[in-house]
Formats: structure tokens, sequence, C-alpha cells
């Protein structure tokens, strides 16, 4: 009886380390290695995510802080206008502008992160495509220099969200001029920075895109038997 | 006797169960229960699901925020 259930025990234990090597040789390390890949994307993403959020409220901390003399001096300034109408809109364009670029650059940085994100997509797809023996090299130089421009359109917003727009005027009539000048400016800074860096980081990830499109029958997913060619 | 064989069944089952365990976690099965981190990068990485994400990328103009201050300015 005893020797019926060691020959028992044995022959499972044949039959599992069979099983076990055969399952190691299938598709798990290759299903494996593309679920570490996004997951290792995912936190490569959040990281710069993070990052990028920090230099923006650092910048911006940065700035209220250097101009914080210059501001004061405008609200003395602008409590002592004569008009109540024109001290009121006065204060509310100062609030608007600051409050204006504060948002511009929280949706420009948040387009980053969405394009960053895209980004990623492509370079899994990529990783498949290479998985199933395809030549991707102009896809990852693509993808290369879509992360730079995103990484400049970082910066530039960054440059952005320091900037200040304080109106300076040294009588009531000037009030207008002053604060023409300065919305001419922060429209000026707006626009260059969406026609310029954002818009550069986008048409990168969009080559990036059609690169990747380029691969023939890139859509296909790995077969369950295929093992990544690295 | 009755005890010994008692024994090796209990092994056995442990190695079945250690088995099952082990084919499991290969295939992601526990990952499926564990609660994860928002995923940034979804399953769908298509061409036509990465395209239809870029279009959905909206740049933004602007415009309309600096028009509302010209009314303001327009009165000063």
């Amino acid at each position: 009886m005893n020797r019926k259930f060691i020959s028992g025990f044995l022959t499972a234990v044949f039959c599992l380390v069979f099983v076990f090597s055969v399952a190691a040789q299938t598709n798990v390390p290759s299903r494996e290695d593309i679920k570490a890949k996004r997951a290792e994307l995912n936190i490569q993403i959040k990281n710069e995510r993070d990052a990028a959020k920090k230099r923006i409220e650092t910048a911006r901390e940065e700035a209220k802080n250097a101009v914080e003399t210059r501001r004061a001096e405008l609200k003395n300034k602008i409590s002592k206008l004569r008009d109540e109408k024109k001290k009121q809109i006065a204060t509310r364009l100062d609030e608007q502008m600051a409050r204006l670029n504060a948002r511009w650059t929280d949706h420009f940085n948040n387009v980053l992160d969405r394009l960053s994100e895209i980004i990623g997509k492509i370079e899994l797809r990529a990783d498949k495509a290479q998985a199933m023996g395809k030549d991707v090299s102009a896809v990852r130089t693509a993808i290369q220099n879509a992360k730079t421009a995103i990484e400049s359109a970082r910066v530039a917003v960054e440059a952005q969200a320091k900037k200040t727009y304080i109106a300076t005027f040294t009588s009531e009539d000037k009030l207008g001029v002053a604060f023409k000048t300065v919305r001419e400016q922060l429209h000026k800074d707006l626009f260059g920075l969406r026609d310029g860096a954002m818009k550069s980081a986008r048409e990168a990830v969009k080559n990036a895109l059609q690169a990747l499109k380029s691969v023939p029958r890139v859509d296909e997913e790995p077969k369950a038997t295929t093992t990544p060619s690295q | 006797m009755e005890t010994l064989n008692k024994t090796w069944i209990l092994i056995l089952i442990a190695v079945v169960v250690l088995a099952l365990v082990w084919v499991a976690w290969q295939y992601g099965f526990f990952n499926q229960l564990v609660t994860k981190e928002e995923a940034l990068i979804s399953d769908n990485d298509t061409t036509v699901e990465i395209d239809n994400d870029l279009n959905a990328v909206d740049i933004g103009n602007p415009d309309e925020d600096l028009k509302q201050l010209d009314a303001d300015l327009n009165q000063l």
C-alpha cells in the first residue's frame, strides 16, 4: 500500500514538473513581458506627470514671490483711482489675467500628459510588432523624436507658468492702454506656445503613429505560442 | 500504516494545490483580483484606437478667454 502511494506521488510530481516546463515555454513570458512593459510605462508616465506638475507649481510660486512688490504697487495704484467702476474693472482684470495664464498652462500640461500616454501606447504596440519579428526601427526613432518634442514643450509650458502679467500705469487716463498692452502680451505668449511647442509635440506624436501604421499588419496580437524575440 | 497513507495524501494535495496556485499566478489571475492603480495606458492599443485618442486631443484656443477680457478693457 505504502509503495503504491510512493509511486503515485512520484508520478504526480513528474507530471507537474512536465506541466510547469511546458507552461514556461508557451505564451506566458510573452504576455508577461508586455504586461511588465505596460506597468513600467505607466509608472514612467505617472512620474513624469507628477514631476511636471510639481515644476509648474514651483515656477508659479517663484513668480508670485518675485512680483509681490509690483503687484502690491499696482493694487495700491488701483485703490487710488477716483472712478469706482474703473477701480473694480482694473482689479478684476488683474486677477483674470493671472487666472487665465494659470488655466492655460494647466491645460497645456494636461495635453502633454495625454500625448505622453499616447506615445506609451505606440511604444507598446511597437513592442508587440517587434515580438512578431517586424522591423520597427523607424517607429522607435519617431517615438524618441516625439518624447523629445514633448519634453521641450514641457519646458516651454513651465517658462510660461513663470510669467506674470502686471499692468503699469502712471496716470488714470493711461490705465486702459496699460492693461491692453498686458493683454496683448498674454495673447502673444499663449498663442506662441500653442502654435509653437505644443503643436510641434502633437505633430511629433502624429508622426510616430504614422510610422507605426506603416508597419505591415501591426495591429495583429502576438500569437499564443510566440515567444518574443528581443 | 493508515497515518502514513494520510500523510502521503496530504502531501499530494498540497503539491497539487501549489501547482494550481502557480499556474494561476503565471496567467495573471491574481492580478485581476487585486485593486490596481489607475492604468494610464489601456489595452486598447490598436492603431485605430490610438488614432482616435490622438484626434481627441484638443490643444485648444485661448482666444475666447482673451476676448472676455476685452469687454472689461473697453470700459477703461
